[in-house]
């Protein structure tokens, strides 16, 4: 891999018009689904697909991933200014940022917060750019067994996303196998579970999955009542401040900018924990900025401040969780192995753009990935810089009105499911899996695994029948399945005992018991 | 169902047991469906995530329906749920009618002015706003093919007989 793969990539996407038009689009678009509670870079990537529906690959690709790595940002404003944190991984935020901001720091809060994501971002593209030589040669050695264990590894990972809802969890991501089924069986070419119906031909596509079980779930759930703050549910919307408590100067704001450079070391650590973080498939940037809050409590020398309104504990999850979207890059485009839901659903959309995620396109495509990793610093920087100058002013978004929000989501969402395989039948599929998503949302099912069954339930038959058709069942006995099944073992061992140690407070069907993705859980202050 | 607490002893159909009794009846149709028409090698795969999955959620609706005799918070109340379930299936409705050009403005108007009680300007800007992007940017600009509903061309073609539609 030579550098001017690198730097022709940076410069193609600086040098053309569309692309970077594109980049500023799609900024103000991610800040506003991370600053509107209950939308996020989920439904933002699916909502946004009418929109890219036939662009050229790379510049659909880089218009949602520039959106998608700056939902966090955006959301950080809400998060720290008024306690509402809009998607889960910015849950770490509040609880060193609102009591910086009853204590007066509000402007320090936000720079700290918004630069620290900003870097985070940045860390995270220059991590990827050391590690991708080393990566090469690795995943050009992969052979279908490694793919059938790669995506089974993923699958198992539904026990982490599931939480306490382990049981759940696994049904959910069969639900999503078994959706994953329909149309055309790779090995015999039987169509399967198509019902004679000419949409279902060409399968279930992920989109759709997802904005019946995402976006019309979460509509419902602001559109059932006549609430005007929407809030992620179970997490308690702090009192609300005196007006004065959320004004500030740039003074402020450049106060906490500075403070990322007097905490470097923390700053550098986390960014790299977050990119690691962002590489294992079903963690998620939960896990990245709870982890990244943990070491910095960890590492401090009066951990007492924490919870109580200390910097570290507002940087550390801030690049962590904005680093981990250039580590989630890695195992999407090379194995077609998404790291989180986030990127399970950008798979989709990349594949639906015509990109094709594998270990092939380290080498035919790594113009484009490259593109597509500059787009995530580059969208990062701007996005930062934008919001440490008007920040206050986006944080309106976190008031927006539920009532108005449903239709025009509804509107999109629909149009998203049609254009996704141009089929009206689609549509009826979409509010009937709705029905089934809300119930699930209700009762806090994690959906989550729904779209990792989805996604990589196809690529392990796929994988399991090349494998098959090798070696036999004799693929099962060799070093790597055997490491692999050691892997998995180990990880379903150490989620099962995490899980029924908690017994009997995770018991089924009690409200109350979310999984890490659904539903963040804040630690008490 | 509602909201309120229900008092323990009896088994109840809660919302959780019924999501996983719908679960379990989508796994062993799968199952069934599989054994019955599919080959053995295409068979494979759904018979054993369809029987695992309704061994789970077997066991599952076993837990809930268990779990139910106890003190138990129900999550669906239907008397709000089921009015923004069939907004959601009237826009599906009239989208498959009328088509997005059409029926999605529309639509969009009737809930902000009935059911958000917005104010007529703001329900009439968005909606607007929504017309403009769907026909203007999506049909026209872009180029997208929006689909125009199953009804729509026949009242053209009832309005216009013999026309290009």
């Amino acid at each position: 891999m030579g550098t001017h793969v690198i730097f022709s990539s940076l410069i193609g996407l600086l040098i053309t018009p569309k692309l970077i038009g594109l980049m500023l689009l799609a900024i103000p678009l991610g800040i506003f689904f991370g600053c509107v509670p209950g939308l996020g870079g989920k439904l933002g990537i699916v909502l946004l697909i009418p929109f890219v529906y036939g662009m050229d690959p790379l510049p659909g690709a880089v218009f949602l991933l520039s959106m998608h790595a700056i939902v966090h940002t955006g959301g950080i404003v809400p998060s720290i200014l008024f306690g509402v944190p809009t998607n889960g991984p910015e849950a770490p935020l509040l609880v060193d940022g609102y009591p910086m901001v009853r204590n007066g720091q509000a402007g320090r809060a936000l720079g700290a917060s918004l630069s620290a994501a900003g870097i985070g971002g940045m860390i995270g593209v220059i991590c990827v750019a050391l590690i991708l030589p080393v990566v090469e040669p690795f995943v050009l050695s992969f052979s279908p067994i490694e793919f059938f264990w790669l995506a089974i590894i993923g699958i198992t990972l539904i026990s982490a996303l599931a939480g306490k809802m382990l049981v759940q969890g696994l049904i959910v991501g069969c639900f999503g196998w078994l959706i994953g089924m329909i149309g055309l069986d790779p090995q015999t070419g039987v169509q399967r579970y198509t019902f004679n119906q000419l949409f279902l031909w060409d399968g279930f596509d992920v989109i759709s999955g997802v904005l019946a079980l995402y976006a019309l779930p979460e509509m419902m759930q602001l559109g059932r009542g006549k609430r005007t703050r929407a809030a992620e549910p179970g997490v308690a919307i702090p009192d609300e401040l005196a007006p004065s408590a959320t004004h500030y100067t740039f003074a402020e704001v450049w106060d906490g900018v500075k403070d990322n450079f007097r905490y470097w070391g923390l700053t550098i650590t986390t960014a790299v924990m977050g990119t690691f973080i962002g590489m294992i498939p079903g963690l998620g940037g939960e896990a990245a900025g709870w982890m990244c809050y943990a070491f910095a409590v960890s590492r401090a020398k009066k951990p007492e401040r924490f919870g109580k309104g200390a910097v570290e504990g507002v940087i550390a999850p801030s690049t962590g969780m904005n680093a981990k979207e250039a580590g989630g890059l890695l195992p999407t485009l090379f194995f077609g192995v998404p790291a989180g839901s986030g990127m399970a659903i950008m798979l989709g959309a990349l594949i639906m753009l015509g990109i094709k995620p594998g270990p092939m396109m380290i080498v035919h495509d790594l113009p484009l990935v490259w593109s597509l990793i500059w787009a995530i610093a580059i969208s990062n920087l701007l996005c930062t810089g934008f919001l440490l100058v008007v920040g206050k002013h986006m944080s309106a978004l976190a008031h927006i009105r539920a009532s108005v929000l449903v239709p025009v989501v509804l509107v999109f969402a629909l149009l998203g499911t049609y254009l996704a395989k141009n089929h009206w039948e689609s549509l009826l599929v979409f509010a009937g899996m709705g029905a089934i998503g809300y119930v699930m949302r209700r009762n806090q099912w994690p959906r989550p695994c729904f779209i990792i069954g989805l996604v990589l339930g196809p690529t392990a038959e796929l994988s399991f029948h090349k494998a098959f058709a090798l070696h036999g069942y004799g693929f099962l006995t060799q070093p790597t399945s055997l490491v692999m099944m050691a892997v998995i073992a180990l990880t379903l061992t150490l989620n099962l005992r995490k899980t029924y140690r908690r017994k009997p407070a995770g018991a089924a069907g009690e409200p109350g018991h979310a999984s890490a993705v659904d539903r963040p859980v804040l630690p008490r202050r | 169902m509602n909201s309120k607490p229900l008092p323990g002893g009896r088994v109840r159909i809660t919302s959780t047991a019924a999501l996983s009794l719908t679960f379990l009846v989508i796994f062993v149709s799968a199952v069934v469906v599989a054994k019955l028409n599919y080959p053995a090698e295409a068979a494979s795969m759904p018979l054993i995530i369809g029987g695992f999955g309704a061994a789970l959620s077997l066991l599952q609706l076993i837990t809930e329906l268990r779990a139910s005799r106890g003190a138990y918070e129900e999550q669906i109340d239907l008397k709000r749920d089921i009015p923004i379930y069939l907004w959601v299936w009237s826009f599906v409705i009239a989208v498959t009618a009328f088509g997005f050009v059409l029926a999605a403005p529309v639509m969009l108007f009737v809930y902000l002015k009935f059911r958000s009680r917005e104010s007529w300007w703001l329900s009439l800007l968005l909606s607007l706003a929504v017309l403009g992007l769907l026909y203007g940017v999506f049909q026209v600009a872009l180029g997208v093919p929006l689909f125009e509903g199953l009804a729509t061309p026949r009242i053209k073609e009832w309005l216009m007989p013999g026309g290009d539609g």
